[in-house]
């Protein structure tokens, strides 16, 4: 029971914690990093439910990042709609594009489902490219307006961070809760051996298919957010160098972890964004701590060991257990 | 009277061998069946038609009365028929539990946007079910490890959680495929006791046993299989002096 107090209490810390980060003397640029945190929370929530839960490796992730952003830019700037609206529908498009992907990859695995993934990634990045009618060409679109709730338009950096802050934690709660139920086991059962999976009466071409749904709607959601972040997009934010920053952080973060998404999207975005004093040397010592990361925490930051931690703080020489 | 499982003329060929010729076998309600027979006799390609794996070549199974070719996998298990692997395919990094969850979950009927919103219906069934699931741990004296994950189980642990793991489904017909591989007499004289008393809860099983102490003591029919073929049927005293398997099983005589 204590430790179930001691659970609720951090959680509401870090819940006040992130209320007050905007008065707490943080800068607007830091503010904005953080809001970029949350979306990168959303996309690699989507990517971990198909690749860390279920095993089926996506690498095309940016596609359904740059549906959901592009129909979120179009319904608002071009058509006038709210950002309720814009934004359920980024998630819902992105979905019915996953549905489809999602089916016609259903027998491929491993190498080959990553090669389709990437197509279908490219596919994406090209047609955003040249159907300039739709999509404005390489410039994008521009002036996309803020998002606004209720009548209240949140055009500040604060105002869309606490957006994005309340989405992100209300999409976490829905695929915490989604993985803890018997839908994120028969997920789990599917990657760890297909057919006693079957034989205990999983579908798992339907949970196939599902876990690739929800993680693409995750995918539009989090693309509908950007698109109102930066008020404008363009094809080259969506390229498979993004694909593959989400699967990073997916693996840094912990594989099938819930909490690997959270970790992986702050630990990641904030190294990176630390390291750009170094210039130059920025992307080697990103690639070398990456190395040294899957090196000593293969599992991940969710999955690190922390008792060696209780070990040394209760002493060099007593031993304590885990537990 | 419907027949509880019936098979009739099963075929399955594979290429150019043909591993169930034309089998037939009727199974009544609690009764314990044991299919034997040399080794690539077809035992398990039967069982595999049973539960989906393999579509028949010819040939009917029909499971209280209705067909089961055609179903997939998990549709037969929702029906009622549960099945253990000869070589064990437990979900090694999830917990005792969760092997179990995953399992229960073909009876459950919370739906997605209820797992999802996580409503009091879903609560109160996931509860309903963690209690099931360990009285049938308990059931097979794993109550202790159900946090630990099956790969951490020893192997009569593993084998005998893959037993519960088929009933956590709630079968009527549960298949087992050699549950006493390469178990010693202590640990297979508990797996007999356990299917005796599976009995006792209704449960008709199936097996496939190359333990011939286990299938002497525990069936009631024994079907014998050779090169796809049943080459006889009876109970365990009138197989032991049929000659046909005798000749399956030590060739013929040469004095």
């Amino acid at each position: 029971m204590n430790i179930r107090y001691l659970k609720v209490a951090f959680v509401m810390g870090i819940c006040v914690l992130l209320a007050s980060l905007p008065y707490l003397g943080v800068n607007p640029y830091s503010l904005h990093i953080y809001t970029l945190i949350g979306i990168y929370i959303f996309l690699s929530i989507g990517l971990n439910i198909i690749f860390g839960h279920t095993g089926q490796i996506s690498l095309g992730h940016a596609g359904f990042f740059a549906i959901g952003a592009y129909t979120s830019a179009i319904l608002t700037a071009q058509l006038g709609l709210s950002f309720p609206v814009a934004f359920v529908c980024a998630g819902l498009i992105s979905l019915v594009f996953g549905l489809v992907v999602g089916r016609a990859c259903l027998k491929l695995e491993g190498p080959y489902l990553a090669m389709a993934t990437i197509g279908f990634n490219e596919i994406v990045r090209m047609v955003l490219i040249h159907w300039e009618g739709l999509s404005g060409g390489p410039a994008g679109i521009s002036k996309i307006p803020n998002a606004s709730i209720l009548g209240l338009t949140l055009s500040t950096t604060q105002g869309k961070y606490y957006l994005v802050m309340v989405l992100t934690i209300l999409g976490f709660i829905c695929y915490r809760n989604l993985m803890k139920s018997n839908y994120g086991k028969q997920f789990t059962a599917i990657k760890e051996n297909h057919l006693a999976a079957q034989a205990m009466g999983v579908n798992t071409t339907r949970m196939k298919i599902i876990a690739f749904g929800l993680s693409t709607l995750y995918a539009g959601f989090g693309g509908s957010l950007y698109a109102h972040l930066n008020n404008y997009v363009a094809p080259d934010a969506f390229s498979f160098s993004e694909s593959l920053t989400f699967l990073l952080i997916v693996v840094l973060g912990g594989m099938g972890n819930i909490l690997g998404p959270i970790l992986g999207s702050v630990v990641l975005i904030w190294v990176k964004e630390s390291l750009r004093m170094l210039k130059d040397y920025n992307m080697l010592i990103y690639g070398f701590s990456l190395m040294m990361l899957m090196v000593f925490a293969p599992k991940g930051f969710a999955g690190i060991n922390l008792s060696f931690l209780w070990r040394w703080m209760a002493g060099k020489n007593s031993t304590v257990s885990k537990s | 009277m419907v027949l509880f499982l019936e098979i009739k003329k099963l075929t399955k060929r594979f290429g150019g061998l043909v591993a169930v010729a034309g089998v037939d076998i009727e199974i009544r309600e609690r009764e314990i069946i044991s299919v034997i027979g040399p080794n690539g006799a077809g035992k398990t390609t039967v069982f595999n038609m049973i539960t989906g794996f393999y579509r028949p070549d010819s040939g009917s199974i029909r499971f209280n009365g209705q067909e089961l070719s055609g179903l997939r996998p998990h549709g037969i298990t929702r029906t009622g028929i549960a099945r253990t692997f000869q070589n064990i395919r437990l979900f090694p990094d999830m917990t005792v539990m969760e092997n179990l969850i995953v399992a229960r979950q073909c009876r459950a009927k919370g739906g997605l946007a209820g797992a999802t919103l996580r409503t009091s219906f879903v609560k109160q069934e996931e509860m309903a079910d963690q209690k099931k699931l360990l009285g049938l741990l308990e059931f097979f004296n794993l109550h202790g490890s159900q946090n630990l994950r099956a790969s951490a189980l020893s192997y009569g642990e593993q084998r005998r959680l893959e037993i519960a793991r088929a009933l956590a489904t709630d079968p009527k017909l549960l298949l087992l495929d050699e549950p006493t591989a390469g178990m010693n007499p202590r640990e297979s004289e508990r797996i007999i006791k356990l299917i005796s008393q599976l009995r006792a809860r209704a449960i008709t099983i199936l097996l496939i046993e190359h333990n011939m102490n286990v299938v002497m003591e525990i069936s009631e029919r024994i079907a014998v299989l050779d090169h796809g073929v049943k080459i006889a049927e009876g109970t365990p005293k009138e197989i032991q002096t049929n000659e046909a398997v005798i000749k399956a099983y030590l060739g013929d005589a040469v004095f």
